[in-house]
């Protein structure tokens, strides 16, 4: 079953033509890899999804359908602890605050809740996001460059979290450069060059995936 | 959303009394009572639009700093609310003032510009294109950064001190020179400041000064000339000119001391004030070498563990 189809997007900013004719869809229960160079527009792509952005096409979703995003550079309010920060979003979603599920969740990341979030290194701002997100139960979470700066374990737990989101028959998209992460996790990855998506991986290996990118290159 | 602005509200308010905390009481009460004599003059001050102009400005500000929109965008349908809510709060003091004084049509103007602010996109300072600048000092990238950041502004105030002199206005040259010494001075206030890049504190001090000593008398020479010919002397250019040298190296230095963007707003308002009232007294000057002096022995022992091999 579809949970969000894009179809026919334009997006350019000034001169710059950043997305194409870019079509997509994505189904429920599925993590999705997204891959693409530096600036391809993968970023974008999440925005014009979310409305954050004006574009021309059609992202097609239903009205119940909610969404998570996690920025690439996260936000923080400067003097406010991570379980602060983590019960904010959850308020704000409208979601009701489960201290046992918090403290589930943060087993596997050991975050110094009470903490000021603010003062956290990168990785475990990015670990916070990803937590304040999953808490949030939506049924598509979209993830831009989740690992970046995330140490081993983290990024092994992170994965582990994913595919216990996607067994509970809920979405993820996931942005990033590592595609041998991307592989171990995703069900089908896509690639975006030229403003669009030039082709989705189902089943190819590491190999093939890296070797299909550079001829396409 | 009725639920969450409460939350909100109460979250930002923990905030604040976090803030106050960690600065202490003493420079909380400073802080407040700076805050108070701000609020007194404004009281006193008989132009009815001033309180309206210092609101309207701050919560521009305040709005173009902020960087929590994506993220409560992100989380909540209609952010705007919660902003206008947050504006209103902002505004209680100087709709205090203005009631105080009956002046209930700006009360009005207050509120309107209350509604209006949240929905103001932020002003990109940063574009595609690149703004070629090969007559600058190279390598001072704090000099590069303040000309694409506020260069469209020096060419209006250019403009205006023009008109000054052919109305022989000298008064508006005279404040075209000094908004552009303080915009250009101000705008240098880089918010990552780069130490690691000198080698030593006598590299960092030569490369300010020359940057600050090639651009900014470059800049300057068209508003100096201007003041020349509308003064028919050269004491009070060469003031503005050496006024402003102590006061962009001031604001150019505050940054690698004080971290906290609070702090270094009040450090930089002393500095416009000082540079404003003191410009043509010898006592400004001297002032200003002080700070400055301050300043440079605080980075030396600040960023002495970074220098020192």
């Amino acid at each position: 079953m579809e949970i969000l189809k894009a179809e026919n997007i334009y997006k350019r900013f000034g001169e710059v033509a950043v997305l194409d004719d870019l079509s997509v869809s994505y189904e429920k229960g599925q993590i999705y890899g997204l891959v693409g160079e530096n600036g391809a527009g993968k970023t974008t792509l999440f925005n014009c999804m979310l409305g954050q952005l004006n574009y021309d096409g059609t992202v097609e979703r239903k009205d119940d359908v909610t969404i998570g995003f996690m920025l690439a550079e996260s936000f923080f309010y400067s003097l406010i602890t991570g379980r602060e920060h983590i019960e904010f979003c959850l308020k704000a979603k409208g979601c009701r605050i489960d201290n046992a599920e918090i403290q589930r969740i943060n087993e596997y990341f050991e975050l110094p809740l009470n903490r000021y979030a603010s003062g956290y290194s990168t990785g475990m701002k990015k670990k916070l996001d990803f937590m304040s997100l999953l808490l949030q139960k939506n049924d598509l979470m979209i993830l831009d460059e989740p690992f970046n700066g995330v140490d081993l374990k983290g990024v092994i737990n992170m994965r582990k979290l994913i595919r216990e989101a996607r067994d509970e028959g809920r979405t993820v998209i996931i942005s990033s450069h590592q595609i041998a992460s991307l592989h171990e996790i995703c069900d089908k990855i896509d690639f975006l060059c030229n403003h669009k998506i030039m082709k989705r991986f189902v089943d190819e290996s590491v190999e093939e995936i890296e070797q299909s990118i550079l001829n396409i290159i | 959303m009725s639920h969450f602005v409460p939350y909100y509200l109460s979250l930002r308010l923990k905030m604040l009394y976090r803030l106050f905390r960690q600065i202490g009481i003493l420079r909380s009460c400073i802080l407040m009572g700076i805050a108070y004599v701000v609020l007194y003059f404004l009281y006193k001050i008989d132009n009815q639009y001033v309180v309206v102009g210092v609101f309207s400005a701050l919560a521009l500000s305040v709005n173009q700093c902020r960087r929590d929109r994506q993220f409560l965008q992100l989380l909540i349908s209609r952010p705007s609310l919660l902003l206008m809510i947050e504006y209103l709060l902002l505004s209680v003091p100087f709709v205090v003032v203005s009631s105080l004084k009956g002046e209930w049509v700006q009360v009005g103007v207050m509120l309107l510009v209350v509604v209006l602010v949240p929905f103001f996109k932020k002003i990109q300072t940063e574009h595609h294109f690149t703004v070629p600048l090969p007559f600058m000092y190279r390598g001072g990238i704090d000099m590069l950064y303040s000309m694409r950041l506020v260069g469209w502004i020096l060419p209006i105030l250019i403009a205006g001190g023009v008109m000054g002199c052919c109305y022989d206005n000298v008064k508006i040259v005279r404040v075209c020179t000094a908004l552009y010494m303080i915009i250009l001075s101000i705008s240098m206030c880089n918010p990552q400041p780069l130490v690691r890049h000198f080698s030593s504190f006598r590299q960092f001090l030569v490369m300010n000064f020359k940057m600050v000593g090639y651009n900014l008398p470059l800049l300057v020479l068209p508003m100096v000339v201007l003041l020349v010919y509308s003064e028919n002397a050269v004491s009070m250019p060469l003031c503005l000119l050496l006024g402003g040298f102590l006061f962009a190296l001031a604001t150019l230095f505050v940054r690698y001391v004080i971290s906290n963007s609070l702090f270094m707003f009040i450090h930089i308002a002393l500095f416009v004030a000082l540079y404003v009232t003191t410009v043509m007294s010898v006592w400004g000057g001297i002032l200003f070498a002080i700070v400055i002096a301050i300043y440079l022995f605080g980075i030396k022992i600040k960023y002495n563990y970074i220098w020192k091999y």
